[in-house]
């Protein structure tokens, strides 16, 4: 393991992550609801069966997520992301992403950055699962030669 | 209230990941890439976001607020 510092971003990183912090923190006190984005999304998926009276919610809250990139973009650049990937390839991913995230009852927001942060063993396991995967994963495309 | 409350959490949530880097899918595999070059730069992400949740929560669970 060696540390690519060129890539390596602490501070925005640090910036980013008190953001997120106080983000989930204010829906967990106003809201009283967890900030698991692959939860509210799904649970939007199924309004038919969902409590009616959480979708205003959910629905506000991934407005705020959308347009925060294009209210961010009127006064700030962002960041240059050119992904490689074809927009097959893309599409397979993110509905493995979904698909992974509903077994597992959460992603890093809800699992990660709220369970952590209420001590849930659930999430903890969930969060060693997940990242144990990514890092499995990312060594069989990258490094293995198998794949 | 509670609407004006998802929408500006959700809007936080958005540019803490723009500016934390997040939003670009080569900065999330590089923290996977732990046995290639590894980009540290997620584990702060969550690092920092995490003592706000904990004391949040752990707050709510004094004052009787189950999830």
């Amino acid at each position: 393991m060696t540390i690519d510092w060129l890539a390596f971003t602490p501070w925005s990183a640090i910036i980013g992550g008190v953001l997120i912090g106080v983000a989930a923190s204010l829906l967990a006190l106003f809201n009283g609801r967890i900030a698991g984005i692959s939860g509210i999304i799904s649970q939007l998926l199924h309004f038919k069966s969902a409590p009616k009276e959480h979708l205003p919610w959910r629905i506000l809250f991934l407005l705020g997520l959308i347009s925060s990139g294009w209210i961010y973009q009127l006064f700030f650049q962002l960041p240059v992301i050119s992904p490689s990937n074809s927009i097959a390839t893309l599409m397979i991913a993110g509905l493995l992403v979904g698909v992974g995230t509903r077994l597992g009852s959460g992603c890093t927001s809800g699992h990660g950055v709220c369970g952590l942060g209420r001590l849930s063993t659930r999430s903890l396991i969930a969060t060693i699962s997940f990242m144990t995967a990514g890092f499995v994963a990312c060594y069989l495309f990258l490094h293995s030669g198998l794949i | 209230m509670k609407l004006r409350t998802a929408y500006l959490s959700g809007f936080i949530f958005g540019v803490g990941l723009i500016v934390s880097g997040m939003t670009n899918p080569k900065k999330v595999i590089g923290f996977l890439d732990l046995f290639g070059q590894w980009d540290p730069s997620l584990m702060l992400v969550m690092g920092a976001a995490i003592p706000f949740t904990f004391i949040t929560f752990r707050w709510l669970e004094k004052n009787k607020q189950r999830f």
